[in-house]
């Protein structure tokens, strides 16, 4: 009774703490096991119970340590009767290869009898955990609820802990049956609950409060790219976020906060991995668990990325457009002051002027035109009529707008349309300007003299109509490229022509509207090919 | 103005163009043009340019770079510029301004009236200063009609 303990220490952990210190002085003296001396059996657990999570955790980190090299005890008694055995033999032969000397004789004896009783006296310090335990149980036989009142015990062999650990658990599950719900109605609601945290597209972390992951979910796996089969409890949450470098210092911070006591943080955070970067709203809160056990922080992670870049194309499209409509406006107001204010002016000046505001006027309302309508169709809320159209008027219409345009830089406009083309389902009013664009779009960059080829015909499946020029053509990096809104190839500056960038944006946008596509080839110096191609028949595929 | 002076206009759009020249040369100054950054800079290293009115927004070689490569050609004395822009507010304006140096920041749609005022008072106070110190002139327009260019056609008709 020399390792008396107070009844509320944590014993557990400092008993577990001295395991080599003990076994390192042999296995014969480990039989130092203790009763708690714990009169309130009641306060007792209790504390055994606020203590419990840090003692699991030591004991799950210390257990294989403890058990790494103890013979089961047993095994021990039956080498100390093989031991005494050995040494009453050894006396015997020791004693007749002497048969005369009669004091010899019974020293021999005396050393054996002595052993005897040495060994044991071992014997039961050996079994003395065994017992105790045995004398715990015995207390409270008989009765169903006494067993709660068995005591922890102390003492390095690994009996004890595990005992000790047996007596935690079946502390444990008392908690649930000490409420006053039935406990198959409890268990359902945890089943379901669980369930539904499992099936929720929500990616939740719940962690201690270091950030280590104890329960994770299958859309925080898949977000944080971790194999969902795996077990990931223990893993660093933060590490996995990217939140551990502490050579950034907002990275620093925003783990403080993450990790500080407020009880709801909210974050932003980029996150780069390997291949791809994430935009992430954190929110973590702080879990109060009761006596200790469900303590922690629970996460939610949103990937904000598709949000992030939608709103930022926007803001892009917005900038673009206003300045897109601002120089027209712009205009507008230059040539209308100009009027007002000068007074001096020829009569075919002010006439020059007036037709400037009118055609200024006339691009602000196509602009505004086009953007809605590009707007529209990004945004799929474009309605489009279907009606049964030929094909080869609206061609030609295209054609015979920009004759005027074509002659006035002597450009050869020139036609090769097929005899017959079938129909086509779709809406008058967009595929006439998409075509007007397409051809007007060659008038306007292919320089004066040059020789533009409007082509239709068609196979089983498209027509196709393409517009052929012999301008500058488009360097190969800017192909791709011109079919984007607002984007205006390099080699048009020089050439002095307006644009807003979207005639071939909304063309490709009709296009596709219709279940077709443009493509185009280009070499530089040789010139370019849009081709339209549109389904025979109309035999739409976007639905309309 | 004891001398005709020089504006060089840099511009992409050529309706807006059209409508400073006119504007500036209506008020007897000479009026140069370019249509992007690239060829602004190369009539600029010409010399004979008194003052700059550049668009921000264009095609190849944006206002900025213009005035950046200005910067960066040494002992170059940028002549007084204006910067036109049809970006909003999403410009550090004062940034700007004390970046390069610049007179104004005009955002479009503005009044060639305003632009034209901005000039004439600029080159009066220059004058004014002239008066005083004969010397800054010379470094004002150090190689003034050093490189005579032809007024642009439309120009010369109504100046």
């Amino acid at each position: 009774m020399d390792n008396m303990l107070p009844a509320n220490a944590p014993t557990l952990p400092a008993a577990a703490s001295f395991p080599t210190a003990i076994s390192a002085s042999g296995d014969i003296l480990d039989g130092i096991e203790q009763n708690y001396a714990a009169k309130d059996t009641e306060s007792s657990e209790q504390s055994m119970n606020s203590n419990e999570s840090a003692a699991t955790r030591k004991l799950s980190s210390k257990a294989p340590l403890q058990r790494k090299r103890t013979m089961s005890i047993t095994t021990r008694v039956g080498l100390q009767f093989f031991l005494t055995a050995v040494c009453v033999m050894v006396c015997a032969f020791a004693a007749s290869a002497f048969p005369d000397s009669r004091s010899f004789q019974a020293f021999m004896w005396l050393t054996s009898v002595a052993t005897c009783a040495l060994i044991g006296m071992t014997t039961m310090r050996t079994t003395r955990t065994l017992q105790t335990i045995e004398s715990e149980l015995n207390q409270a036989a008989g009765e169903p609820e006494a067993w709660k009142s068995v005591r922890p015990i102390i003492g390095s062999a690994p009996i004890t802990h595990s005992w000790n650990e047996l007596l935690q658990c079946v502390g444990q599950s008392q908690i649930p049956i000490a409420t006053d719900r039935n406990p198959a109605e409890l268990n359902h609601e945890v089943v379901t609950l669980a369930r539904a945290m499992r099936g929720l597209p929500v990616a939740w972390v719940i962690t201690d409060r270091d950030g280590r992951i104890r329960f994770i979910s299958p859309a925080a796996c898949g977000l944080l790219a971790l194999d969902e089969a795996n077990e990931h409890a223990g893993k660093d949450l933060l590490q996995r976020l990217g939140l551990r470098d502490d050579t950034d210092e907002s990275v620093r911070e925003i783990r403080q906060r993450l990790l500080s006591d407020l009880r709801m943080v909210r974050e932003r955070h980029t996150l780069k991995t390997e291949s791809l970067t994430l935009q992430l709203r954190i929110r973590r809160s702080v879990l109060e668990g009761r006596s200790g056990d469900g303590q922690g922080l629970a996460w939610i992670l949103t990937d904000v990325t598709q949000q992030d870049l939608a709103s930022r194309s926007r803001d892009q499209f917005l900038m673009t457009a206003t300045h897109e409509l601002r120089t027209p406006l712009g205009n507008l107001q230059a040539y209308a002051e100009a009027l007002q204010l000068e007074e001096d002016l020829e009569v075919e000046q002010q006439k020059e002027f007036c037709n400037v505001i009118v055609s200024e006027a006339n691009r602000l309302g196509r602009l505004v035109d086009q953007l809605l309508t590009v707007g529209q169709m990004e945004a799929g809320s474009m309605v489009a009529v279907r009606n049964e159209l030929e094909m080869l008027p609206m061609v030609q219409y295209s054609w015979d707008q920009m004759t005027a345009t074509a002659e006035k830089k002597s450009q050869s406009l020139l036609t090769d349309f097929a005899a017959k083309l079938p129909t086509v389902f779709g809406d008058r009013e967009k595929l006439q300007a998409a075509l007007v664009n397409l051809v007007g779009n060659a008038v306007k960059y292919t320089p004066d003299g040059g020789e533009i080829i409007v082509r239709c015909g068609h196979d089983d499946e498209w027509i196709r109509v393409s517009v052929q020029d012999n301008g500058p053509g488009i360097p190969a990096d800017e192909q791709s490229k011109v079919f984007d809104k607002f984007y205006r190839g390099s080699n048009t500056v020089d050439l002095d022509e307006r644009g807003n960038g979207l005639g071939l944006a909304f063309t490709r946008e009709v296009a596709r509207m219709h279940g077709g596509d443009i493509d185009l080839e280009s070499t530089i110096g040789e010139g370019s090919t849009f081709t339209m191609r549109l389904p025979v028949g109309g035999q739409s595929r976007s639905g309309i | 103005m004891s001398q005709t002076k020089t504006v060089l206009i840099v511009e992409d759009d050529p309706v807006f163009r059209r409508v400073l020249s006119f504007s500036i040369a209506k008020k007897g100054m000479i009026v140069e043009t370019a249509n992007h950054g690239g060829s602004g800079f190369d009539r600029l290293m010409n010399g004979g340019i008194d003052f700059l009115v550049t668009d921000l927004q264009m095609p190849l070689c944006s206002g900025i770079e213009l005035l950046e490569r200005l910067q960066a050609v040494k002992g170059y004395q940028c002549p007084s510029t204006v910067l036109c822009t049809a970006k909003g507010l999403e410009l550090d304006r004062n940034d700007l301004i004390e970046r390069f140096n610049l007179l104004a920041l005009m955002h479009k749609p503005f009044s060639p009236r305003k632009l034209t005022e901005v000039i004439i008072n600029h080159f009066e106070e220059v004058a004014g200063v002239v008066d005083k110190d004969q010397e800054a002139t010379e470094m004002i327009t150090p190689t003034f009609a050093m490189n005579p260019i032809a007024l642009q056609a439309d120009v010369g008709h109504h100046g």
